[in-house]
């Protein structure tokens, strides 16, 4: 079997196709295990996809996203199969806490499991799928970093549904669950890079009153006032809950740092009583930038992915990749800029097959061993493992 | 600057600090909202670092807090000597510095470059990086607020946290007590709803927590207390600020228990009520071992009855309420016949049986209200109380009480499935008020059921005036008996036996008082009482050496030679287990011939311990001494036991003799133990021949040898040697008659 084939696309989730691909992988590979990712439109093949790995004895984890990224385009169809060739250390938790005591009770479980299972003896890449409705993403991330620290690299995305409706979307051989998290250990490996290249402008405004994933005020009004005012301002059109996401996609919040490097934070619901919902935490009672149809550097973004990924790596690297791209940018730059990006960066993969999907949040660092971060609006790019 | 991208930091920062109470946390997250906005991957925290002005280049300092490193983590608490340029000095950025960071290398990440960021004069925070960060912002001096606020911030938090350990370690005890304490404690709230319970409650209760939370605490009640008991106790918490006291309450499994609880108000610093706290004991084992106290104190352990103390306890108290009544009460003495026979033919086991079953049966003779004591032995005492304010009735109510236990005491007792009988002797008393002592009733009861004894027992006597004068001039003559015997006033009186041709043929020793005022007492006055109190033992050791003593000497003359001496034996004596050797003593002391000497044993001597006497007059008999059975036909005879006893005389009591003429009975009777002792060649005596017709007729039934005044009356020692020579002369003459 070609070192290639460690990703396989099928276009139609049938189970004899799969086979076909289990049985080989496990030909090759005894220990093998898969990493599926499926497009919501097929979120009824679960199922199929675990009874099939039942049948061959191969172990698999995976989640559900709006859309696949093959070939430099999106695809609503077909499933992608990674193969692991020993499949690693993964665990499925379901119903996470949404309180900080709980949430903190639970990374401190996690990071005990995790920890059991590192002998630091080389890099690990602490891989996260969570459900995007988790609503304290970035509590857990920071609370998971004060115990493992720099033992693992971060990387990951958020599964689910555009829509934001809760849908079960993350599954292991056994398991559908939702509002929870995926996590694998991927042994000899670097981590992700992760880059959004969007550009603060010079005048922001400051949003208020924030609560978790849930911004109530923004410059000491309603939030829902100022959106509904930038909304009609903009685009001449009255903001509702049904178009809100697609129109707040150009109005995300920016937490600012102090490398000039910008947190975004894309409001993807609107409440009844007007707060906005973001996936991803904003920092309690804190300022924000709102971002007021920010510029997107796409050039920009994809020379420091790939550079990222060169830098992480040691050098060039002859590998597939594994690329999330947020749902969120896709909205705000159009999907035919966005195609655009996929393509570019798949011409600047240099022929190796990237695997991935539309994402509701992205884990990772900007930087070489930087600090974890969940984003909005940006790209995670890795490495898949060699056979 | 940037204006408009360092305020919403700054603020961030000024959250996050203002957010934490606690130190470790403080540190910890402002060090990780460092690096979330300036990249680095990691820092540390140095608190109270040496002073830089030291010659050393390197610093012994303590990494308080660390984020991003797990090597870094690893060494918090820990001294570690790092270079001055890396702690000391103003906020900088330092790059490509290995050097200093050499001794925080770690597996996974080598630093080159850091951030320092000095909190004040002696606590430093360093970030660290394999590769510096990019910013064109100014990060030392847009810190330096964030720094002087957090430098305010951790004397704060390590206030807090001191206040806190001591609150922690307050708590900690008192959690400690709570949970550890024997006894159980529960927190109410102000409404009397109990909101928190230790082990110990529920240990005592059976409640737990969950099952008692937000009940009240008379849901615990057993209804043993009254409401005026609980408005009391109320009253007592909300004016005093406390109440203890003995409470009943019930256990979840039903049971009723006794506890010692003391409530407390508890009130917040303005002195507003709060809570109540109640802490009780369970004082079962203390009530159960008072209770043991008190019936080993009160009662007697073999019958459960009350025992003296109570006894005198219940009479001073129904002495009182006489007093205040007018009612007689009546205070009636038993003592059980012939209890000392069972005991000692069937042993003490049957014995205890015996008296419990007296006291169930005495029990159940008087009414509620009414005492049944035991106050040791086979001794009884019933207290009745309130029988009516006229003598006549009290009496008459006390001495129907009385059949009533005479009757209940009179019937079978199956012990050990053979059947057993006794019967009371009851001495009654009356009272009314305190006329007298308690000690004097009980005396005069017990006096009157001495008299019942004496009546022929079974019997029911009343105590009054005249037999307390009987008592005491039987209390004044037994001590004048005991001088008696010191002063020989006991003198020894000799009653002349003859045969059918009137020679002498022998005496019977008779015992006279010579009492200094009241005269000459006869053995029927004295001789009873010397049996119970014992004093008959030496009066008849006495009697036995002085009658030997003269029989050596009529032994030892030429007139009187063959003379014999009968010598009455008492049962108390004869028991004595000393008895044989004191009789051989005697007869060594006196040097008689102990055939000349004769024992008269009474029928009840002899049947009493019937194979104990029989050995003991065979050993006596090997003495050589001679017995006579006294009073013959008086008792309970049985051929079965005469034909076994060494008998060498049967003595026909005067009762038959008395009319012997005149009654057909008593000359059957006569006839016939003249009969049986010819048959079991055992001599026969008559005694009380008073006139020559009984002699005749005694003699006409083969009587061969006589006593009674007809021949002489019992008369001291010179009188009896001049009867002995009278008859001696009479025979002569009559014998030199032609």
């Amino acid at each position: 079997m070609a070192e290639h084939e460690m990703m396989e696309y099928l276009p139609a989730v049938e189970a004899a196709a799969i086979d076909a691909t289990l049985l080989a992988w496990k030909q090759q590979h005894p220990a093998a295990g898969v990493f599926a990712l499926l497009p919501e439109a097929e979120k009824e093949s679960v199922a199929m996809l675990q009874a099939a790995c039942a049948r061959h004895g191969v172990p698999v984890a995976g989640g559900i996203f709006p859309e696949l990224i093959l070939e430099g385009a999106f695809c609503k169809h077909g499933i992608w199969l990674l193969c692991l060739p020993e499949m690693p250390y993964h665990s499925l938790i379901a119903d996470l806490p949404s309180d900080n005591a709980g949430a903190e009770t639970s990374a401190r479980k996690i990071a005990a499991e995790i920890a059991a299972q590192l002998d630091d003896s080389s890099n690990i890449t602490l891989f996260m799928l969570f459900d995007a409705m988790v609503p304290n993403i970035g509590t857990l991330l920071d609370d998971l970093y004060l115990h493992l620290a720099n033992r693992v690299h971060y990387a990951g995305g958020n599964a689910g549904s555009e829509t934001f409706q809760p849908m079960p979307c993350l599954f292991d051989s056994n398991r559908l669950v939702q509002n929870g998290v995926l996590l694998m250990l991927l042994k000899h490996h670097h981590g992700a890079i992760l880059e959004h290249g969007y550009k603060a402008p010079e005048k922001t405004v400051f949003a208020t009153a924030t609560d978790g994933n849930r911004i109530s005020q923004i410059d000491w009004k309603p939030a829902f006032d100022v959106y509904r005012d930038l909304v009609r301002e903009r685009y001449g059109v009255e903001v509702t809950p049904e178009n809100f996401y697609q129109y707040a996609a150009h109005f995300p919040f920016g937490i600012m740092r102090a490398n000039h490097h910008v947190v975004v934070r894309i409001p993807v619901m609107l409440a009844g009583d007007g707060s906005l919902f973001c996936v991803g935490e904003v920092p309690p009672n804190s300022l924000l930038t709102l971002l007021e149809a920010p510029a997107v550097d796409s050039v920009e973004t994809m020379r420091v992915l790939c550079d990222g990924l060169a830098t992480l790596n040691g050098g060039p690297v002859n590998a597939d990749l594994l690329l999330f791209y947020c749902a969120g940018r896709r909205m705000h730059l159009g999907v035919e800029a966005a195609q655009a990006e996929l393509s570019d960066f798949t011409s600047r993969s240099r022929g190796r097959r990237v695997a991935g999907a539309l994402s509701l949040g992205e884990i990772g660092g900007s930087t070489v061993h930087g600090y974890p971060l969940f984003h909005n609006a940006t790209l995670v790019a890795s490495l898949w493992l060699k056979g | 600057m940037a204006r408009d991208e360092i305020l919403p930091v700054l603020y961030d920062f000024a959250v996050t600090i203002g957010s934490e109470t606690s130190l470790h946390p403080l540190l910890t997250r402002t060090l990780q909202r460092l690096l979330f906005y300036t990249s680095f991957p990691a820092g540390f925290v140095c608190l109270d670092t040496p002073h830089c002005a030291e010659s050393d280049d390197h610093l012994a300092v303590k990494i308080d807090a660390a984020v991003g490193d797990y090597h870094l983590i690893g060494l918090i608490g820990k001294s570690i000597q790092l270079h001055k340029d890396l702690l000391c000095g103003n906020g900088m950025r330092g790059i490509e510095r290995p050097e200093l960071l050499a001794p925080l290398v770690s597996r996974h990440t080598h630093y080159r470059s850091f951030f320092r960021l000095p909190i004040d004069h002696n606590s430093v925070i360093v970030l660290l990086a394999p590769e510096i960060p990019e910013t064109t912002l100014p990060l030392t001096l847009m810190f330096t607020p964030v720094m002087a606020l957090l430098a305010k911030a951790i004397v704060l938090c390590r206030n807090n946290d001191e206040r806190n350990r001591g609150l922690v370690a307050e708590r900690n005890l008192l959690a400690g007590v709570f949970e550890s304490s024997s006894s159980g404690v529960m927190l109410t709230d102000a409404d009397v709803n109990i909101i928190e319970v230790n082990p110990a409650f529920t240990r005592i209760t059976g409640y737990t927590p969950e099952e008692i939370r937000g009940k009240n605490p008379q849901w615990l009640s057993s209804g043993r207390q009254d409401w005026p008991f609980y408005q009391e106790m109320w009253r007592a918490i909300n004016d005093k600020g406390h109440w203890q006291g003995e409470i009943w309450n019930r256990r979840k499994n039903g049971e009723v228990y006794p506890e010692w609880l003391s409530i407390s108000p508890v009130l917040d610093r303005d002195g507003t009520l709060t809570n109540y706290v109640g802490i009780f004991s369970d004082i079962s084992e203390r009530k159960r071992a008072e209770e043991q106290i008190h019936q080993l104190a009160y009662y007697d352990p073999l019958t459960n009855l009350p025992n003296r103390r109570m006894l005198l306890e219940r009479m001073g108290i129904s002495v009182e309420s006489g007093a205040r009544n007018g009612k007689h009460g009546a205070v009636l003495f038993l003592d059980l016949d012939n209890f000392k026979a069972l005991n000692d033919t069937q042993g003490h086991e049957a014995g205890d049986l015996l008296l419990c079953e007296v006291a169930k049966r005495l029990n159940q003779c008087v009414r509620d209200g009414d005492t049944v004591a035991r106050l040791g032995g086979d001794e009884f005492v019933v207290l009745l109380e309130s029988l009516g304010a006229v003598p006549e009735g009290a009496a008459t109510q006390a001495e129907l009480v009385a059949e009533k236990i005479q009757f209940a005491l009179n019937q079978p007792y199956l012990i050990k499935e053979i059947a057993h009988y006794t019967s009371p002797s009851i001495g009654i008393v009356l009272y009314k008020g305190q006329q007298h002592s308690i000690e004097d009733l009980l005396k005069n009861a017990d006096t009157a059921m001495y008299e019942a004894k004496t009546a022929g027992r079974n019997t029911i006597r009343f105590f009054d005036p005249a037999m307390q004068v009987a008592l005491s001039a039987r209390i004044q003559m037994e001590n004048d008996l005991r001088l008696a015997i010191e002063r020989k006033q006991l003198l020894l009186h000799y009653q002349i036996q003859v045969d059918h041709r009137m020679r002498p043929i022998g005496a019977e020793v008779l015992l006279r008082w010579a009492h200094p005022a009241q005269g000459m007492i006869y053995p029927m006055q004295f001789i009873p009482m010397a049996e119970d109190t014992s004093l008959i033992v030496p009066i008849g050791l006495q009697v036995l050496q002085a009658a030997c003593t003269q029989l050596k000497v009529w032994q030892q003359g030429a007139t009187n030679r063959d003379i014999s001496v009968s010598v009455n034996v008492s049962a108390r004596q004869f028991r004595q287990p000393d008895f044989v050797s004191q009789v051989s003593r005697v007869l060594i002391g006196s040097g008689c011939d102990p055939s000349g000497l004769k024992l008269e044993l009474t029928e009840s001597t002899v049947l009493e311990n019937v194979e104990g006497t029989i050995a003991k007059m065979r050993e006596l008999k090997q003495l050589g001494i001679g017995f006579s059975m006294d009073d013959f036909g008086t008792g309970y005879s049985s051929l079965q036991y005469l034909k076994r006893l060494p008998l060498d005389q049967i003595k026909i009591d005067q009762s038959f003799v008395r009319d012997l003429a005149h009654d057909a009975n008593d000359t059957a009777i006569v006839k016939a133990i003249i009969a049986m002792a010819d048959a079991l060649t055992m001599d026969v005596i008559a005694e009380g021949v008073e006139t020559e017709e009984q002699r005749d007729i005694l003699e006409l039934y083969g009587c061969r040898a006589f006593q009674g005044y007809l021949f002489g009356r019992p008369v001291p020692l010179h009188q009896f040697e001049s009867e002995l020579r009278r008859l001696s002369d009479h025979r002569a003459h009559n014998s030199a008659l032609p």
